[in-house]
């Protein structure tokens, strides 16, 4: 398999294609598509991970990211997307609400560039 | 007006005395549900007074221009920035025969109108007229896309659609000219934008975020363990001031609360909403004006249609506006202090999305009241006294309309 992460990551290679999205609304997109189940393999799997992530990233600045580190980024801000849907409301989308498709998920400047 | 601090724990209402003037009784619906009532806020507020409609940021280059809607009035307009790098706003509508000459945003040289091709430079000025010689009596002169009143505050962009604005921008933002000269706004980028058009009048959606009873309730699913416990179960403000037109509280948080995972890897890396004592590393000028040791976040209503919420290293904001009496449509954005390193970057996407997802909580109790406010039950609702600043709102919109400006 093509390696998309930074060497040290490659335990976490298979959830790359499913779970990276450069975009808040695209993250959001998949995570309200998701069952619960699958989110909560993703969390467990990534969120222990989620310091020695950080930690490797922050040899890197937004500015200056190879494809490897931004990719590692993106598992990372997919783990922030999905956290409170396991973390609080045990479902995929936030409970006692209103349909999703309400509020729009309108684009920002993306704070990360790709440079190598 | 003035402000004080309360004792967040003590039963004793405080503030109908500190504010004796908007009375305690029940508020009437129509102010939140009537067209004629809308009809006159548009007359006597929204057509005379300073209207935030966006950053700055937006138009970094010149030929960067948004448009923007205020339906309420029946008004589109373009804001954009010359080759001269000077920022304006004007209609959004050609000369010719009333066609908007632009949509979106974006950039570009020039605005075209697509009806019959009238071109306009980036500083509203006209530049070209098809088959001009077909024309009788064409004075160019009179021909730019009519202008309306612009000025930028902190990288805010605000417009005046009256013919002689009443009050300058600063005499509007009062008290917070002051008190935010030294918050970084402009430097702060943008990490979030969200917007929505709901079936809620705009003051009662406006509501919503300008009180803390609803917090340990419409939010026990997200952020309300964050803002009570304890201290302050029913998140009264630690803070609150009103003024002649603004208002501004300050929220505590709960120093019992035990974050989750996310929270705690966010808190650690900086750039975080619910940040607790962290919150001391990122103090920024203008925050915190009670001096709360669990200081969490201000709320700066500024009139009309604007919140401004400051806090330590990040700020957030909101636009209400009326489509109809019934309709709002609603912009927010959260915007952090500027980082190039990806672990805060990703701490400020923990915060990112609990308050976008907190923020459709509100809508769906805000539609909630909404409709029940439509079924004709109710002749008026009640305010408590932590809910002033919902009251303050109404009693200054009346006031206007009674005395207008």
């Amino acid at each position: 398999m093509k390696r998309s992460l930074p060497e040290e990551f490659e335990d976490l290679e298979a959830l790359v294609p499913y779970w990276t999205r450069d975009t808040e609304a695209a993250r959001n997109a998949f995570r309200v598509s998701c069952s619960i189940k699958e989110l909560r393999e993703f969390y467990d799997i990534v969120m222990p991970r989620l310091d020695a992530l950080a930690e490797r990233l922050e040899q890197t600045t937004l500015d200056n990211m190879s494809k490897e580190e931004a990719c590692l980024l993106e598992l990372a801000l997919m783990v922030m997307e999905v956290a409170p849907a396991v973390e609080y409301y045990n479902q995929p989308d936030v409970p006692n609400s209103v349909d999703v498709e309400v509020l729009k998920i309108l684009p920002v400047d993306r704070a990360y560039k790709i440079t190598g | 007006m003035s402000s004080e601090a309360i004792h967040l724990t003590n039963d004793q209402q405080s503030y109908r005395e500190k504010y004796p003037e908007l009375g305690t009784g029940p508020v009437p619906v129509e102010p939140y549900m009537s067209e004629e009532y809308l009809s006159k806020e548009c007359e006597h507020i929204f057509s005379k007074m300073w209207l935030m409609v966006g950053r700055t940021t937006r138009l970094k280059n010149v030929g960067d221009f948004f448009v923007k809607n205020v339906e309420c009035l029946n008004k589109s307009i373009v804001v954009a920035k010359g080759k001269d790098q000077e920022v304006r706003a004007f209609y959004n509508v050609c000369r010719h025969r009333g066609t908007n000459v632009a949509s979106g945003e974006g950039n570009c040289k020039y605005f075209t109108c697509r009806f019959h091709g009238w071109v306009y430079d980036t500083d509203g000025s006209i530049a070209h007229v098809p088959e001009e010689d077909q024309f009788y009596q064409l004075d160019k002169s009179k021909l730019n896309l009519e202008s309306v009143h612009c000025e930028i505050w902190k990288g805010f962009i605000f417009v005046n659609f009256s013919d002689k604005p009443r009050e300058t921008l600063r005499e509007q933002l009062a008290e917070y000219c002051e008190r935010f000269e030294d918050f970084p706004f402009e430097e702060m980028p943008v990490a979030g934008r969200w917007g929505a058009t709901l079936k809620a009048n705009w003051k009662l959606f406006q509501d919503a975020f300008q009180e803390g009873y609803h917090v340990s309730t419409v939010h026990a699913g997200t952020i309300g363990e964050y803002f009570t416990g304890k201290r302050n179960p029913n998140c009264r403000p630690y803070y609150l001031g009103l003024f002649k037109r603004n208002r501004s509280m300050s929220f505590s948080y709960n120093p019992e609360f035990a974050p989750h995972p996310s929270e705690i890897f966010a808190v650690k890396a900086g750039g975080s909403l619910s940040q607790g004592d962290a919150a001391k590393t990122y103090a920024l000028p203008g925050i915190n004006p009670g001096n709360d040791p669990y200081y969490s976040f201000d709320v700066n209503a500024v009139f009309p249609n604007w919140l401004c919420d400051t806090s330590a290293g990040f700020f957030f904001i909101h636009e209400f506006w009326p489509i109809d009496a019934i309709t709002t449509r609603w912009e927010a954005s959260l915007h952090f202090l500027p980082t190039n390193s990806p672990s805060q970057y990703i701490s400020q996407m923990q915060s990112v999305t609990l308050l976008r997802d907190a923020f459709r909580e509100d809508i769906a109790t805000s539609e909630g009241s909404q409709a029940g406010l439509m079924s004709g039950a109710l002749r008026e609702i009640n305010f408590s006294d932590v809910e002033i600043p919902c009251r303050h709102q109404y009693q200054v919109i009346q006031e206007l309309i009674d005395n207008p400006l």
